[in-house]
Formats: structure tokens, sequence, C-alpha cells
């Protein structure tokens, strides 16, 4: 659904996108991760062609989306501020949504409104920022679109909304095959909802995969160590963090195998115990790692 | 997005109207001239003011509009929507153009509605011809501002450009008329002079230029005061118009091509090539050195050189009332004398000083550049 081959996008002479290549799968759920002013938005804008890509390829449903209107038909887009013509009253954006997108629908709105609780005769610069997320997301879950693209969408949400919306999006992927292409910071939200997970940092992806995929690279281990961890232990490959009390070692380890356990043995470790990581802790410490680097 | 383009652009509708009105009572209707004379009262009265207030609420219009779309938060909703950037582009300009056809019409039909009787010696078809040369300059004018919304990032930067780009060209033309009349000739029409009579012809209706030609010959304007008239525009009325005409609509054909091709890179622009600019000081530069010039103590014997240009109006005082502006300039005898290596020093000048300037903003920008880079580069 969409596909991404070694992108590159700068402003003037300052790149923003180093080779990027991603593919999303039908029906999926993917999820964009990254720090402030690694990319991520600006990978948003080239997908949903609002910025042409400086280099390589960008296929979305098939197609280059850039100045592309019957792609554009086909794909939601909700921003991270969503600034909509401030003096049309909600009914009236709800009038030029159902002009521009052909499946656009009016009794959907509706159902969805009803959930959401917009009143639909509210000039748009009278809602607050929740209230302006709740209605992008709501018409564009609307116009059925095969891919919504969303930037940070769950900022200035409740509880509850956060929830509804994450159920109504839910229900479109499993009814319809949306595919969802989403960023956010709130990772556990993410990894529970996500099928698929890319890592972006200063423009570059460090990782790709399945939510299982990254927790299978890196690695969360608790030692015992009653000597200490060897001399130039944190120059060991792979070795994203670690932190001790007492005797006891927690280590974070990138590509950890067989080897290093034994190499661990060898050192000195008593006991080797594999501990859950989440996903925000993976992002922690392989930025982390890198910073350091 | 018919429905956000009418929405958007109803307001030069309704500013035009306001104008129209208020441009009518501003109408001294008690004023009653001998047969004709009330239409050119009427036409130079009414109608270039009404242009240009049309025009210019056309290109506050299209800026208002140009502010939104190239916005970063606002406009980047625009581009996300299923309407390509050429549509974006073509669709407001056609908007544009329909209302301010419309704005014209309207303004016609209100000057009919009061002034029925009044109007009874116009000829509607030269009136009809006269609104549509009013309307392709409007067009014009607005086409050339939205063209320079391709090419500028800031909106109102490339307002206040097309503002700007208008005014130089008139300076410069006049401009170049003074130091041509100058310090080459002493007894000729400048080239502002007969660009302008030549605008107006175009303009004024046939009736109004023929009917004012009449009136300067009545009123002894002409053999009096040996004035430099371009008559020939009144037998070349048809050929005039017609020249202006293909002139306007090939030009504006020309920045509509181009503008689809250049609003292809929105919400980014395609930048002026550095040559606008060039020109731009030059015609700046040249202006005022030219004028300064005419002030230095050495050309005392010039002081009197800014009434070059004297108003038919200021001599006939019989012409006062109907404010007649066509053929309105002419050289007074003079008794200056011939400067041409002044006029060579003036043009050479100011392409060294234009020259100075782009050198400058050159380094200036380079200078801005590597420290911008610097600072990235430790960030």
């Amino acid at each position: 659904m969409i596909e991404v081959k070694n992108l590159y996008k700068g402003y003037g002479k300052k790149p923003v996108l180093k080779n990027i290549s991603l593919q999303v799968q039908k029906g999926s759920i993917h999820g964009l991760i990254g720090r402030n002013g690694s990319g991520k938005t600006t990978l948003i804008k080239c997908l949903t062609g609002i910025y042409k890509q400086d280099q390589g390829s960008l296929r979305v449903c098939g197609e280059e989306i850039y100045d592309n209107p019957d792609v554009k038909a086909r794909i939601g887009y909700v921003a991270d501020r969503n600034e909509y013509f401030s003096n049309y009253r909600i009914y009236e954006m709800v009038d030029l949504y159902e002009e521009l997108y052909p499946d656009f629908s009016r009794s959907d709105f509706d159902d969805y409104n009803e959930a959401m609780n917009l009143d639909d005769r509210m000039l748009i610069k009278q809602l607050s920022k929740g209230q302006k997320m709740r209605l992008a997301i709501i018409l564009n879950l609307s116009i059925h679109p095969d891919i919504l693209i969303l930037d940070e969408p769950t900022e200035g949400l409740d509880v509850i909304a956060k929830r509804q919306v994450m159920d109504f999006m839910i229900r479109e992927v499993e009814e319809r095959e949306m595919t969802v292409f989403i960023t956010s910071h709130h990772l556990e939200e993410l990894e529970n909802f996500c099928d698929s997970i890319t890592m972006i940092r200063d423009g570059k992806i460090t990782g790709c995969g399945s939510v299982d995929e990254m927790k299978e690279t890196v690695t969360k281990i608790q030692i015992v160590m009653k000597k200490g961890l060897p001399h130039g232990f944190d120059q060991w490959k792979g070795v994203l963090h670690y932190s001790n009390v007492g005797s006891i070692y927690t280590i974070v380890w990138k590509h950890f195998d067989e080897d290093k356990k034994e190499a661990l043995r060898l050192a000195g470790a008593e006991l080797i115990e594999e501990i859950p990581i989440s996903l925000e802790e993976i992002f922690l410490y392989e930025n982390r790692g890198q910073e350091a680097e | 997005m018919r429905r956000f383009y009418l929405r958007q652009n109803i307001s030069i509708l309704v500013y035009s109207l306001i104008f129209a009105f208020l441009y009518v009572t501003m109408i001294d209707w008690e004023y009653r001239g001998e047969r004709l004379e009330n239409v050119l009262y009427l036409v130079t009265n009414y109608m270039t003011y009404l242009g240009i207030l049309i025009g210019i609420a056309g290109m506050a219009v299209s800026e208002r509009y140009f502010r939104f779309i190239k916005e970063r938060q606002e406009g980047e909703f625009v581009y996300t929507m299923p309407v390509s950037r050429r549509s974006l582009w073509k669709d407001q300009w056609m908007m544009s153009v329909g209302i301010m056809a419309c704005s014209w019409i309207s303004a016609l039909l209100l000057l009919y509605i009061t002034s029925v009787s009044y109007l009874k010696d116009v000829k509607a078809g030269w009136m009809i011809l006269s609104i549509i040369a009013y309307l392709l300059a409007d067009v014009g004018v607005v086409t050339f501002s939205m063209w320079m919304q391709t090419r500028i990032k800031n909106s109102r930067k490339a307002f206040a450009a097309s503002i700007g780009t208008i005014g130089m060209i008139i300076l410069v033309l006049k401009e170049i008329s003074k130091w041509r009349i100058l310090y080459l000739h002493d007894t000729e029409i400048g080239i502002y002079a007969l660009v302008h009579n030549a605008w107006d012809t175009f303009l004024y209706s046939h009736q109004t230029v023929d009917e004012y030609y009449k009136l300067l010959m009545q009123h002894g304007v002409i053999e009096e005061t040996k004035l430099f008239l371009s008559g020939w525009q009144v037998d070349q009325y048809g050929w005039i118009y017609v020249f202006f005409t293909i002139i306007i609509l090939l030009l504006i054909v020309l920045m509509v091509k181009n503008s689809l091709k250049n609003c292809e890179h929105f919400p980014g622009i395609r930048k002026l090539p550095k040559i606008y600019g060039m020109i731009g000081t030059w015609m700046v530069v040249f202006s005022l050195i030219n004028e300064i010039s005419f002030t230095l103590p050495c050309f005392n014997n010039h002081g009197n050189l800014l009434l070059e240009y004297i108003d038919a109006v200021r001599i006939e005082g019989g012409l006062v009332d109907i404010k007649l502006k066509c053929f309105a300039y002419y050289l007074q005898d003079g008794v200056w004398e011939y400067h041409p290596q002044i006029a060579v020093v003036i043009v050479v000048l100011s392409v060294i000083i234009t020259a100075i300037c782009v050198c400058f903003y050159q380094k200036r920008h380079c200078i801005f550049k590597d420290k911008i880079q610097e600072k990235e580069a430790k960030a």
C-alpha cells in the first residue's frame, strides 16, 4: 500500500530524510517513531503529497501521490495541528468533504459524531485543540480511506476520546482492511496498537519490523556478577545500557545471542535471565546508545 | 472547492460594488456641460478610478487567498485534499476574472440606471468597448499579481512587488522621457507621454477621444501653446485598441501558462531569476540619479525642468472643469542646451552603481549563508 525506496528530502541544502526505504502492507497498522526533529513529519508530508521528494520513489496505492488528486481522494490525513478554514462551521467542512471525496458518507460522519459529540453549528475557530483533532479524525474516517495517515493523533485527546478513536480505527481496519500509518510519542499505545514499527533518527531509519521482531533484536537481561563487570564491558559490541543494584546487573543488549551469553559466563556471570522489554525502553536505549556513539 | 472559492472571492464583488456606489455618489450630477462634454466628464471621472479600485480589490483578494494556501499549516491542509495544484491557481484566477467582469457589468448598469438621461448622448457600443478595455487592464494586473505569487514565497511581499513593479515601470518611463528630452533633444515628445496617451486612447472610448480632441482644437489649446500632441491616436484609435488588446491578451496567456507551471511547486515557489532583481535595481538607481542630476547647481539653468510636462488643464482654464487628462503632456518651449555627455554619464553611473549593489548583495548573501551553515554544523 505504501512503498518508499531510497527517499531523500531536504529543505534548501539541509537534508532531512536520508535514504528512507519502507513498505507498509494493506490492512496493517504501521507506527513511525522518532525524536523531535528526526524527520517524522517531513516523511508524512511526503506520504500525503504535500512535499515532493528530492530523490527516490514514493508510491502510495501503487501510484505517485504528489499532485495526484485520484490517489489523494483515497487517503485520509490527520495532522498534528489541524488548521481547517477558521471561518467555516463544522457542517460546512462536512459539505466540503462531501464535495471533494467521492466515498464520503454523511451518515457515517453522523454516527461517529454521536460518540464525539461535536455541535456541527460551531465555528472551527471556536473549537479547542482536542475538538479539532476529534473533528479531523471523524472527517477522515468518513471518507472511507484506503490509507489513513495520522501525525500524533492522540495529542490533546482525553482518555475516553482516545479509546473511542482507537476503536473506530481498529473497526475500519478489520472491516475494510484500511491501512493505518501513525506517529506518536506515546510508545506504549503504539506497542499495543501497531503491527509493525519504523524507528527513525536524524532522517535515517534505525529499525524496522513488527513489534515482536524489534523486541527480538534488543534483549534486556539480568545477571548476577559478584566480581563486578569485566574491565571495558561498555565497549562490548551491542551493549546499549547497563545498570546495577549491588551485584545484580541489568543490561540492554542489541543482537544478544548464545556467544555473548557464553562470554558473560566466562566473565563470571552466575545467573543470566532474560526479562521483558517494552517498546519505549527499546526506543530509549537505541537512541541513547547512538547518541553516545 | 467551488463553494470555497466563491466564499473566498465574493468579497471582490462586494468591494467593487461598494466602490462603484461610492464613486457614483461622488460624481457631480449638477454639472451640465455642452453636448458630449458630459460623456468626457463621466468617462474620465468615473471609469479610471473605478478601474483602479476594482483592480486593487482583485489583487488584494488574490493576495489573501495565496496567504492562505501558502501558509505553513493552513496551506498544507489544502495540498492534502484531492485537488491538483494547477486547479488551485486556475480556479482562483477564473473566479477573480469572472467576478471582476461582474463588477464591471454591474458598474455599467449602475451608471446607466442612475444617469440614463444624462448619458443620452453616449453610444453604447463605444462605452462597452471601453469597459472591455478596462476589464482587460484589470485582468492583466491581477494575473500579473497572481503570477508574482508563484515566484515570491511571502504573499505580502509578492503583493507589494506587483504594485512596486507597476510603479517602477511608470517611474522609469517618465525618467527615460526626461533624460532623453532634457539631455538629448529639446523639443521631443517623451516615451512616457507617448505610451500614456496611447494607453488613454485604449481605455477611453473612441467617442471620448474624438470629442476631447475637438474640444482641444475648439479651445485653441493646440495652436496657442504649441502642444506636441499626438493627434494620430484619434485617427488610429482602432489600431491602438487592437494593439493593446493583443499585447494584454498575449501577456495574460504567457503569465497564466507560466503560473500553471510554477504552481506545481506549491507550497514552495520557483524563485525569480536574478536578472529581474538586477533590472529592478537599475530602474531605481537610474531614476534616482536622473532626478538628482536635475537639481545639481551646475544644471541651474534647468531648474524649471520639472515643468516639462504640464497638464493642458493648467494652460486652458476652460478645460479645468471637465478634467481632461488625455493628451496632456507636452514640452514647453525650452532654452536648454544639449548635454549628450551628461546623458552618457548618467547611464554609465547607474550601471556601475547597480553592479556594486548586486555584488554587495551577493557578498552579504554568501556571508549570511556561510554563517547559517556554520551554526548548523555547530548544532
